[in-house]
């Protein structure tokens, strides 16, 4: 369902074109099979987070079994999927998910919540970097109580 | 109603008694309790037993009826003390027995879980038997030496062999084993972490934790040098907060790993170079068997950096940003891929005007005919260039006949050609 929901990219072209052309949001990129059981979960996840996180944040699926996805699949060292990778201005952003790979965040979220907080400490680590102060970061939630339940704006 | 007097008062926090395994909400004066009196002194006197282990075999050198363990735990600090068998390397446990910190530690456990401050000086080890025992070491190993050179006696030579073999044989199997994954990535060894450690990580368990003692250095080596590039690959500008990402992406060299590099290293000289120099072995038979591979982990440049590398519109564009309007002004112009985003909304702009054709990567700038970029012989792609050149005379002789064109006599072309060629060799 969330794969109908989401775009979905097939091509290097749409990938680099949405690494590239993704300005001041955090992308999230999920790199599976729409056919497999825990990128339908994650999917899912996506789907129904994509609209409140989508002031700061664009969430797109990558189909991996398309050949010119490889490049980006070797690129990356995908081998276990889903997996999720997050992007700002053209930026791998790496994050410790206690994992030893930072390059990557492995496997579905147990929670919508729990991806939302994921891509708010990715954005809450920029946002003094890009908006100076939490406060003015208050005004760029579509659902401002999301944020305050999740405790990532206090 | 007034409580009555032989009532509990009412319930304090629960706290955690490690001993008894279970939570309570009795206060202080759960240590006074039967079952904790009995884990406690159960618990000391195992680890005096322990203790008396080390010292009868480590710190006297007579033989024990019992070989002392691989490893003690030290229950009032809560940390692991490897590698007991080998006389030399057990200084990291002999050492941190006599250090302050454990005294302290000591005197804190007894503190919490009861048991009189009179038992401290039996369970941790003096600074004079420290003394004794480094004296000890000295005059053996000077022992060793003079025997190894004598060649007279069982010496320690062979011994040492030995364990190098052994040694050596653990690394083979880990390089085997371990090595071609990290040559590849490191996303293949994804293991949660036991316990927050800040990024710097046991990659192996606990069960072979013998053969991870002399392997650390190994992990240590590739997770150097992979960490290291990842800040190369971003595009001519660098922020602060990148610099902190990659920073954050590996801590190779963790205060764990220095522990343990110090107790590999407690061995003597010899096995150290030793170990190095099958690290360095195994480490590049990893990668000649896989071949290098440029991804994320090797600070390969990104695919989407690729596409417009060679695309000279791009440099002007660095240079000349249009100024940042409304919303963007507020922007931090110190945020991560500031550069970036500015070149790229110009570039956008661009695009949107008409100033610049959008990059299409289609294979349609390729020429379209003969058999050098299909197939076919070079005689039939020239008479198919040829048709089509005819085609585009037609066509242009069309267009070219509508234009009037001022006559120019060939003496006056050629005069301005040889006046252009003069101008030319001057200024050469």
């Amino acid at each position: 369902m969330g794969s109908a929901l989401l775009p979905t990219l097939r091509q290097k072209r749409e990938v680099d074109a949405a690494i590239r052309d993704t300005l001041d949001k955090v992308l999230v990129l999920r790199f599976g099979r729409a056919a497999d059981a825990a990128c339908l979960h994650l999917d899912d996840i996506l789907a129904k987070s994509s609209w409140d996180i989508s002031k700061f944040a664009s969430v797109a699926l990558v189909d991996m079994d398309s050949e010119e996805i490889q490049v980006y699949i070797d690129y990356f060292d995908i081998t276990l999927v889903p997996a999720t990778i997050f992007f700002f201005n053209a930026h791998h952003m790496k994050m410790d998910s206690g994992t030893p790979d930072h390059t990557k965040w492995i496997g579905s979220f147990s929670s919508k919540q729990d991806f939302i907080d994921v891509v708010e400490t990715n954005l809450i680590y920029l946002c003094y970097s890009i908006y100076g102060s939490i406060t003015s970061l208050k005004s760029s939630y579509r659902n401002y109580s999301i944020a305050c339940r999740s405790g990532g704006i206090t | 109603m007034p409580p009555k007097p032989g009532k509990k008062p009412p319930a304090a926090e629960l706290e955690y008694c490690e001993l008894c395994r279970h939570h309570h909400d009795l206060g202080r004066r759960h240590r006074y309790g039967r079952k904790h009196r009995a884990k406690l002194e159960a618990a000391l006197t195992t680890f005096r037993s322990k203790l008396s282990d080390l010292r009868r075999a480590l710190l006297h050198g007579s033989p024990s009826p019992q070989p002392p363990l691989p490893r003690l735990w030290c229950p009032f600090c809560s940390t692991e003390l490897v590698d007991l068998d080998n006389r030399s390397a057990c200084s990291n446990a002999i050492y941190h027995l006599a250090s302050g910190e454990h005294l302290k530690a000591v005197k804190d456990f007894l503190r919490k879980h009861g048991g009189g401050m009179d038992q401290v000086d039996s369970l941790r080890i003096s600074e004079d038997e420290v003394a004794k025992w480094e004296k000890s070491c000295e005059s053996l190993s000077k022992g060793a030496k003079t025997g190894t050179e004598g060649l007279i006696g069982p010496s320690l030579g062979p011994m040492k062999d030995i364990r190098n073999e052994s040694t050596c044989d653990n690394l083979d199997s880990f390089a085997q084993t371990n090595i071609p994954s990290f040559s590849n990535t490191a996303s293949y060894v994804v293991m949660p972490l036991q316990s927050p450690t800040n990024g710097a990580y046991h990659p192996i368990s606990a069960a072979c934790h013998g053969a991870f003692s002399s392997g650390s250095v190994s992990y240590s080596a590739p997770y150097g040098t992979v960490g290291l590039p990842i800040t190369a690959w971003g595009s001519s500008e660098t922020h602060e907060q990148q610099g902190v990402l990659s920073t954050n992406c590996f801590h190779s060299t963790g205060p764990e790993m220095k522990g343990h590099q110090s107790t590999i290293l407690g061995n003597g000289p010899s096995p150290s170079i030793s170990y190095a120099a099958h690290v360095q072995q195994s480490h590049s038979g990893g990668n000649l068997s896989s071949g290098p591979k440029a991804n994320v982990h090797t600070g390969a440049p990104p695919p989407w950096l690729k596409a417009n590398e060679h695309d000279p519109k791009n440099l002007l564009l660095r240079s000349c940003g249009p100024p940042l309007k409304g919303k963007l002004r507020k922007l931090n112009p110190k945020r991560v891929g500031a550069a970036w985003a500015e070149r790229r909304r110009a570039e956008m702009e661009m695009e949107k005007r008409g100033e610049i054709v959008p990059e299409t990567s289609d294979s349609s700038w390729l020429p379209n005919f003969g058999g050098v970029w299909q197939s076919g012989t070079r005689k039939e792609s020239r008479k198919d260039f040829e048709k089509k050149l005819k085609h585009h005379d037609t066509k242009s002789n069309h267009e070219l006949s509508l234009e009037i064109k001022p006559y120019i006599s060939k003496r006056m072309r050629a005069g301005v050609d040889k006046s252009e060629q003069l101008g030319s060799h001057v200024e050469q």
